[in-house]
């Protein structure tokens, strides 16, 4: 480790939205190296990569290539620098070939002419280094996720990057995808490139990191050589204290009737599933990121429409149209992208905690504005949402009070069935243990609750049994009793419990 | 920038007090009561106009609805009583006004070509109707402008009752909810449960069946309709709304602004009228105004984030 | 070719072919001739507005511009009357350049949306347009035959005339096409209306993209102004390029420009200019009247937008199986 830093930070302050996101960063990234940065959700991973990237502008604070300051203006800039930033989602343009998604911007030029037979050249010869099926010439649009993520090396190879940033971009491949991936990044090392991951999942760091660094809440709390660490340690610099992981128990001594039941549904991304959710019961639904449970979800709540298969509700077949309709069974749902599916960022915290009971507080389309201020003041208190008052922008607020925004604004449909998409992601450990009392006594008031979600000590915590869903079939079942996170992983994965 | 609307007023006062003191003719209050029959019938256009732009759509074709609603109704209505004539009027208006937004919503296309291309069609049709001639108004049609109501033209009560009225339904019905909701992020107003497409439709609908009510007005004031009137007008209706505060990427506007906007408007151009501007130039001026004010918007929404970052937003879906 | 210019080539011939059989004199010299002339003023201007809807824009304030540039070429014959024919053409292209570029800055800079920019610089151009001619017209006196000639002769192959205006256009047509395949400028072009942010990310600058595109628009539209004096052999401020919006966003619409960004090619647009300019002349040969253009050229728009948005579905459905 006596390699000399070539990217550091010194003192790096980021703000974003006005709030604090990164305070005092000091960082070092050395050549040769495998750089794991990690740290819960919202702790600031993403975003000291994305300055780095040139994304975002410090505050204050320096940072400092190969030994010189230098200020990062934009994300060209950075490439300029020989820092690539690999995204979680591939940055794609889906209307051109490869060779024009690698190069572009800077396609190799013949008398000021761009050479398209040297960018299809160069790009063949990276695609083979890749070990890579496509070609040149394929449309970048019809390729898989993991292929495009591929792309996205080749565009950082072409660039000669000598810093290589993965920003969780194990989320969306497959374990053999992530293995291939894991040994570009060990041949990247060997040629002396100063390598930085983003992730937080544990093994990855255990994998292939040299170094670690935790982040807490925006400010760095470790940096640690792997090889002086354990997994349960790592755990508790990340969370600052040992994870409660006490299961939080029915009050009821069994589940009531059936009231959600899917039989064979097919539709787009799952097939084959089934699944029932009963009253007082909390079901989680784990798996992989991409192994279709937030499809399934979107079907259920009639976003979209499953091609064959039946949904049953008390008994009753259904087909649910859209999401009207699903709230006029007595669903609701809290989606997963919060920030694209669920908050009117410019909008009132008033209206964003009401919005899906206007029409239950109208008479004859009109409103009672009276009624729909008292009901969003009393699910925001009952969930300790802190705010200044209901006409301030709900986009001022940080993420778990957004996120109990949302969550609030379901409940006050008083839904028979509530699906939950990655409820508590990006919401800090103390809220998130009051989401999971709070979901436990809508459970036990008679509710059903279907939730997905990728972290899994949340499921062990909450749930009452779980499904565990695996390119998109339900690969297993079990009460949360029995289950142990090596179980769920295993079949998530695509092997036997 | 919590009240956009303060903007307007004053400048209402200003440009005012600015043409008082320039022109002897603008100092004829009856005048100018009386004057606002023209301008009236802009107004209905710019309150259905605020619903569509809060919903963060936009509506280029209402001046050919106008156009071809003026047209339609004198030959369907024929010599039948006034509330048969504004009663075909309000449908025309409506149906126009429902096909862009249906085209809009079902297939999934940007307001602005949509409604480019209804635009030439509405009155692409009423050209091909009427070729060279016009459509006489029956009598017992004509001389609504001429009316009066507590001292005011009918046409400017009739604008103000819908202002009222929309306004309402705007600020205090689900409908406008939903509206405010879809323009600030329509896929969370799916989520959410809002019938998107159907609100959508409807904020169309009714701007048609207002430019109906504005068409009948307007025929009933000409006696005549031809297809090459009103030219510009859209423009007129869309910088009202746009200099009354209502954001050009919707979510955020008032129906008490785009009056406002209105009483501006009403003051720059029949202040122009009295000081003999050109037809030609007052449009430009209007076209000025219209930059302007989105501009100053611009301005005022960055000079009051301005320590954020610009927030990058890394999408790959186009 | 792709399947969209081979379909819209086949429209043309089944509207040519359809027209010959209702009328046997369509395919007559004099028709080819009134269809050709038609064509360069639109092909220029369209040139322009195909990278403006690539990246997801739009410039409705193109007639306006065609206007300015041919009144103020107009008015500057008046005081100047020797000028060369190049000479008119590079002051009418200096002189839309100038009003692209203010659009790209009022759209790039300021931040303004560009349907508001343009639908405002229309009528903000059209003003300017009565203020440089005074209100008054350009008579054909002062425009000189050299100038006019270009319109009217050219290439002649057995009666029909290929005039040197339509060469240039196409010539214009040609150079766009090597451009869009060999500039850097295009590439990126492409690549921002593909992705816009992720371009910004990979180090493409959105401002210099979209004020390129709006300056470039500008320009096509100013040295149109020039071929509508040309063409016309007068103007007046009122009418000159009035409307004109509609014919060029529909060809580029109709010529397989994709408005949700990214793609698109040239002889697409060459094409669908010469699908309108076909409509245009089979309406009169047909005898149906002048007054229903308005509503064909509606009509062509939203069809091409009715075609992208099923294409759009068709490919949804291809993916999700």
């Amino acid at each position: 480790m006596a390699a000399p830093a070539l990217v550091r930070t010194e003192n790096l302050n980021v703000e974003l939205g006005g709030l604090p996101i990164l305070k005092g960063i000091d960082f070092e990234l050395r050549a040769g190296e495998v750089h794991a940065i990690t740290g819960e959700n919202g702790a600031g991973k993403s975003t000291l990569a994305k300055v780095i990237a040139g994304i975002y502008q410090p505050a204050s604070g320096s940072i400092f290539l190969d030994g010189a300051a230098v200020t990062i203006k934009s994300p060209g800039d950075a490439i300029a620098k020989g820092i690539a930033l690999i995204h979680q989602e591939p940055l794609i343009f889906p209307d051109l070939d490869v060779a024009s998604n690698i190069f572009v911007g800077r396609m190799p030029r013949k008398a000021t002419m761009v050479d398209h037979a040297e960018a299809r050249r160069r790009a063949d010869i990276i695609l083979k280094q890749l070990g890579v099926s496509f070609d040149a010439r394929s449309d970048v649009g019809r390729l898989s996720i993991a292929e495009q993520q591929m792309v996205e090396l080749a565009t950082a190879m072409s660039e000669d990057a000598i810093v290589w940033i993965f920003d969780e971009t194990t989320a969306s491949l497959t374990p053999k995808e992530v293995a291939e991936l894991f040994l570009i990044i060990q041949e990247l090392k060997a040629k002396g490139c100063a390598i930085a991951i983003v992730t937080h999942h544990l093994d990855e760091v255990f994998e292939i990191a040299d170094t670690v660094t935790v982040l807490r809440d925006g400010t760095k709390v470790a940096e640690r050589a792997i090889h002086d660490l354990t997994q349960p340690e790592l755990v508790s610099l990340m969370v600052g204290r040992e994870i409660e992981q006490q299961h939080i128990k029915s009050a009821h001594a069994s589940p009531g009737a059936v009231m959600l039941s899917v039989e064979n549904l097919v539709g787009p991304g799952y097939q084959g599933v089934s699944i029932e959710v009963r009253e007082r019961e909390i079901v989680g639904l784990a798996g992989l990121v991409g192994a279709g449970r937030t499809e399934l979800a979107r079907s259920l709540f009639g976003i979209t429409h499953p091609s064959s298969g039946v949904v049953k509700v008390d008994g009753n077949a259904i087909h649910v149209k859209n999401p009207q309709h699903a709230q006029a069974l007595g669903f609701a749902m809290v989606p997963e992208d919060r920030q694209q599916h669920g908050l009117f960022p410019n909008l009132d915290i008033g209206y964003n905690a009401s919005a899906t009971i206007l029409r239950a507080n109208s008479t004859v389309g009109w409103l009672n504005q009276g009624k729909l201020r008292q009901a969003a003041l009393s699910i925001l208190e009952s969930f300790r949402t802190v705010y200044r008052n209901l006409a301030q922008p709900v986009s001022q607020l940080s993420g778990g009070n957004q996120q109990k925004t949302v969550i609030g604004r379901c409940l006050l449909q008083n839904p028979k069935l509530l699906i939950l998409d990655e409820p508590t992601r990006g919401v800090d450990v103390g809220a998130r243990r009051e989401v999971h009392q709070f979901l436990r006594k809508q459970a036990d008031d008679g509710k059903a609750i279907l939730m997905i979600s990728s972290d899994l000590p949340e499921l062990l915590t909450v749930t009452d049994r779980i499904y565990v869903m695996h390119q998109g079939r339900i690969v297993g079942q079990m009460p949360t009793g029995e289950a142990t996170e090596e179980k769920i992983m295993a079949l998530a994965f695509g092997g036997k419990a | 920038m919590k009240r956009p609307e303060w903007i307007p007023a004053i400048l209402s006062i200003a440009v005012f007090a600015l043409f008082w003191y320039l022109s002897k003719d603008f100092r004829d209050i009856p005048y100018l009561i009386s004057n606002t029959t023209i301008l009236a019938e802009t107004g209905l256009m710019a309150i259905g106009m605020t619903l569509i732009i809060i919903a963060g759509n936009i509506d280029l074709s209402v001046g050919s609805i106008l156009v071809l609603t003026a047209c339609l109704m004198p030959k369907l209505a024929g010599h039948a009583s006034a509330p048969v004539a504004i009663l075909i009027a309000v449908l025309l208006g409506a149906v126009m006004g429902g096909i862009n937004g249906i085209i809009i919503t079902k297939a999934k296309l940007p307001s602005f070509l949509v409604t480019l291309a209804t635009m030439a069609i509405y009155r692409g049709i009423a050209k091909a109707m009427l070729q060279a001639d016009s459509a006489e108004v029956a009598p017992n049609v004509k001389g609504l402008d001429r009316l009066s109501l507590l001292g005011m033209p009918y046409p400017l009560v009739i604008f103000l009752v819908f202002a009222l009225v929309i306004g309402l339904v705007l600020h205090r019905k689900v409908l406008g909810r939903w509206l405010f909701g879809i323009g600030t992020n329509s896929e969370a107003a799916r989520y959410a449960g809002f019938p998107v497409d159907r609100a959508t439709i409807t904020a169309f609908a009714v701007s048609g069946a207002l430019i109906g009510i504005a068409a009948f007005c307007m025929d009933s004031r000409l006696g005549v309709a031809r297809p090459d009137m009103a030219p510009g007008i859209e423009l007129q209706a869309i910088t009202i709304v746009v200099a009354g505060g209502t954001a050009i990427s919707g979510g955020k506007g008032t129906m008490v602004g785009t009056l406002l906007s209105w009483l501006l408007m009403y003051f720059v151009t029949t202040g122009m009228g009295v000081m003999n501007i050109k037809a030609e130039y007052q449009l430009t001026i209007i076209g000025l105004i219209l930059i302007v004010s989105v501009f100053g918007q611009q301005v005022a929404t960055s000079i009051a984030s301005h320590r954020l970052p610009k927030p990058t937003k890394l999408s790959t879906k186009p | 070719m792709k399947w969209r210019e081979l379909g819209l080539l086949a429209v043309v011939i089944v509207l040519c072919v359809a027209c010959t059989m209702k009328d046997r004199n369509f395919i007559d010299p004099h028709n080819i001739d009134s269809i050709l002339l038609w064509m360069p003023l639109l092909l220029t201007a369209a040139i322009g507005q195909f990278p403006v809807i690539v990246i997801r824009g739009i410039d409705i304030s193109i007639g306006s511009i065609i206007g300015l540039s041919a009144i103020a070429v107009g008015v500057l014959l008046k005081s100047h009357p020797d000028l060369g024919v190049p000479m008119l053409f590079a002051i009418g292209a200096t002189i839309g350049l100038i009003l692209g570029i203010l659009n790209g800055a009022l759209i790039t800079y300021a931040k303004i949306p560009a349907v508001v920019t343009t639908i405002g610089t229309l009528t903000l151009f059209r003003g300017l347009t009565y203020m440089v001619c005074g209100g008054d017209q350009i008579d054909a006196s002062l425009v000189p035959d050299r100038l006019t000639v270009l319109a009217h002769s050219g290439i002649t192959v057995r009666e029909v005339t290929v005039s040197w205006l339509l060469i240039f256009a196409l010539l214009l047509g040609i150079i766009t096409a090597l451009l869009a395949r060999f500039s850097q400028f295009f590439g990126n072009v492409f690549a921002y209306g593909s992705n816009p942010s992720a371009a910004y990310l990979r180090g493409i600058s959105p401002n210099k993209v979209q004020m390129a595109c709006y300056a470039l628009s500008g320009l096509t539209g100013g040295i149109a102004g020039v071929m509508f004096l040309s063409r016309f052999g007068n103007a007046s401020p009122a009418s000159a390029g009035s409307g004109f919006e509609l014919l060029v966003i529909a060809s580029v619409a109709i010529g397989g420009v994709k408005i949700t960004g990214g793609s698109g090619s040239t002889l697409g647009v060459v094409l669908g200019c010469a699908l309108l300019a076909v409509i245009n002349v089979a309406l009169v040969v047909l005898k149906v009247p002048a007054d229903y253009q308005t509503l064909v050229y509606g009509l062509t728009i939203l069809i091409a937008l009715l075609i992208d948005a099923l294409s759009r579905g068709v490919k949804k459905q291809g993916a999700a199986a």
